[in-house]
């Protein structure tokens, strides 16, 4: 199950190690062609910029991981064989400096359990009833940092228990625990706004 | 239950699909000047640079051992008369043109060199000073300038060193008795009268035979005189080294988060490998060295051997497995060991009997035996070794001081400098600060 979740994630850009980051686009990238680098910023960091601002919570912290991320991405972009979903790889590039830096500010820090949070406003939600992920991702980034990053690595990345206790340095059973109650925390918030 | 929770998950899962969100031009900005920073060349002098500076320092330092040596066995041989005051400087004799061994020289007997200088119609020697060799054997060079006299003692001067052999005047050897002795240490009652060149030749001169001035010193005075040359041990031969050496560079510094992988591998997951290594800190270098030095020459010696380095350090970071799994520890031990083999050449500045200085320069070459990452997670402990290529080659140059316990043993402390050259090794504190100091101390035995 883990793995399957695991290769729709990795494999979520559709580009299937070529695509919009064809082969010789990475090439260009990885001999440090400048332009090119541009455009695949172009391409990916409205995407990562996402997906750090779920691990981080604020729009600012989530730029400069970003910052961080394709500093790091670009590289090490030798080490991508093209094998795989280069969107996939980038993403783990992205998780994993974000995860960095929840832990250089020891974000990771158990806390306890999940206080009441500032919530969202009535008009935060879209016409439609639908919740945008902005709103998401205000729920999201009001979960304490241990359990805003279980919720990501499980439910988002596909990452199993396992591994997350593993790359959080906790207990599998702590990882289950604190997924349990994001979920329950993030229902009971989606069920009160709506 | 499960329904609701994959619900939930899934609205998440797809409502962050696709979300983008706009990204401040200052980002790209950034990364631009990240890129840029990472891209530019380090401040790595070129290859022929290094060793052009290698090269002037080497030979600095050899100009300056020559240049010490030269002050303490002045090649202005002074000429003393019998009241002990210089009364001439005499240019040392730089070639040799005849080699031959002559024997032991009384009062009245006449040398080779006597010989040659009465068959020139010069003045009638009655005995002569020869020159000892390199290894210290006597022999007398007919070039010898001075041919002593038992007619004509002379007196050591004020300034004589202990090591200088002299002969004192009969009345003066209750004074000079302390040279005397020390003289006595290093001539054979029966050798052949001698003194010491430039190259640091051992003196012999017989307390029988005084002196007189030989035609390079005709303009003298006519009273007797004597070359004062320091006496300096022989020590051509084989020694064992064997020495411990505490690198220097110690403290914690930390360099840009590293990632590292194994090559060739990668796919969509991250290939097998260190990631992320930051808060590094060093400990302190420590080396063993078994080796062999060769003194092949009385001033020059060349010294091979054995190195084995162990490199501590710790810091943080994330391993990859062979299956994608990450694992992060702010605990990581990282243990690297080296063996390698050093060349060094020394020279011999100045040396006695008990104490010896010298400088050396070198280079040696090592390579990684043992790199191994240490990862502690509570209780538990994963290792993973990292396999390195290619070697660690570096250069030094230092000197040193040789403390002389008995005839083959002695204790060596040499402090050096040394420059490890950027051969894409793990990170230590090598690649991060690779010019260090360093102490090496150790015993030698001779042979």
């Amino acid at each position: 199950m883990h793995l399957l979740i695991r290769t729709l994630v990795d494999d979520r850009s559709g580009d299937g190690g070529g695509g919009q980051y064809g082969e010789a686009f990475i090439a260009e990238c990885r001999d440090g062609d400048r332009a090119a680098q541009k455009r695949l910023f172009e391409l990916l960091a409205p995407k990562m910029k996402v997906l750090c601002k779920r691990y981080v919570g604020d729009d600012a912290t989530a730029e400069d991981i970003l910052q961080e991320g394709f500093i790091t991405l670009f590289t090490r972009l030798d080490s991508y064989s093209g094998a795989g979903s280069f969107e996939g790889w980038a993403r783990k590039i992205f998780v994993n400096t974000a995860l960095m830096h929840l832990r250089r500010n020891d974000a990771l820090r158990d806390s306890g359990d999940i206080e009441e949070a500032v919530w969202l406003r009535s008009d935060d939600v879209s016409p439609s009833g639908q919740l945008s992920h902005k709103e998401l991702l205000k729920m999201i980034a009001a979960l304490p940092a241990e359990y805003r990053t279980v919720f990501n690595m499980y439910v988002i990345e596909g990452y199993s228990h396992q591994e997350i206790a593993d790359a959080l340095g906790i207990r599998e059973a702590t990882s289950r625990s604190k997924l349990q109650r994001a979920r329950l925390k993030l229902q009971e918030w989606i069920k009160n706004l709506s | 239950m499960e329904d609701i929770e994959r619900n939930l998950d899934l609205l998440f899962r797809e409502a962050f699909a696709d979300a983008t969100e706009e990204v401040s031009p200052a980002v790209w900005a950034g990364v631009s000047r990240g890129l840029a920073k990472a891209s530019a060349p380090k401040v790595i002098f070129p290859v022929w640079l290094r060793w052009a500076g290698l090269s002037l320092a080497a030979a600095a330092a050899v100009a300056l051992g020559v240049f010490l040596f030269t002050r303490s066995g002045n090649s202005n041989l002074p000429i003393y008369n019998n009241d002990g005051q210089v009364v001439a400087d005499v240019p040392a004799p730089v070639t040799v043109t005849e080699t031959e061994e002559v024997a032991p020289l009384t009062g009245e007997q006449p040398s080779h060199s006597a010989n040659l200088l009465a068959a020139r119609g010069e003045t009638s020697p009655r005995a002569s000073l020869g020159r000892s060799d390199n290894d210290g054997a006597s022999l007398g060079r007919s070039d010898s300038t001075v041919i002593p006299s038992e007619a004509s003692p002379v007196i050591p001067s004020e300034a004589e060193e202990s090591d200088s052999a002299v002969i004192p005047s009969p009345e003066d050897e209750s004074t000079s008795s302390s040279v005397e002795s020390t003289a006595r240490e290093e001539i054979s009652p029966s050798a052949p009268l001698g003194r010491n060149d430039n190259d640091g030749s051992q003196v012999r001169n017989d307390k029988t035979a005084p002196v007189i001035p030989s035609e390079a010193e005709e303009s003298a005075p006519s009273s007797p005189v004597i070359f004062r040359e320091e006496a300096t041990p022989s020590r051509k031969g084989v020694s064992l080294l064997a020495g411990a050496n505490l690198g220097g560079n110690l403290g914690s510094r930390s360099a840009a988060p590293a990632m590292m992988a194994s090559p060739g591998s990668g796919s969509g997951i991250e290939p097998q490998g260190m990631y992320g290594l930051e808060g590094y800190k060093y400990g302190l270098p420590i080396s063993a060295t078994l080796g062999v030095k060769w003194q092949f020459h009385q001033r020059w010696a060349v010294g091979t051997g054995v190195s084995f380095t162990m490199l501590p350090s710790s810091c943080s970071g994330r391993y990859v497995n062979a299956e994608g799994e990450s694992i992060y520890s702010d605990h990581i031990s990282h243990f690297q060991t080296y063996i390698g083999v050093p060349l060094n050449f020394y020279f011999t500045i100045v040396e006695s009997k008990a104490v010896g200085f010298y400088t050396f320069a070198g280079a040696a070459v090592e390579r990684s035996i043992i790199n191994r990452y240490t990862f502690h997670n509570g209780s538990e402990r994963i290792r993973y070794k990292e396999p390195v290529k290619g070697v660690q080659p570096s250069v030094g140059l230092g000197i040193g001081v040789d403390f002389r316990f008995t005839k083959f043993l002695s204790l060596y402390i040499d402090p050096s400098a040394r420059y490890y050259f950027d051969c894409k090794q793990p990170q230590s504190i090598r690649t991060v600060q690779p010019f260090s100091l360093s102490l090496d101390a150790g015993l030698r035995f001779g042979f």
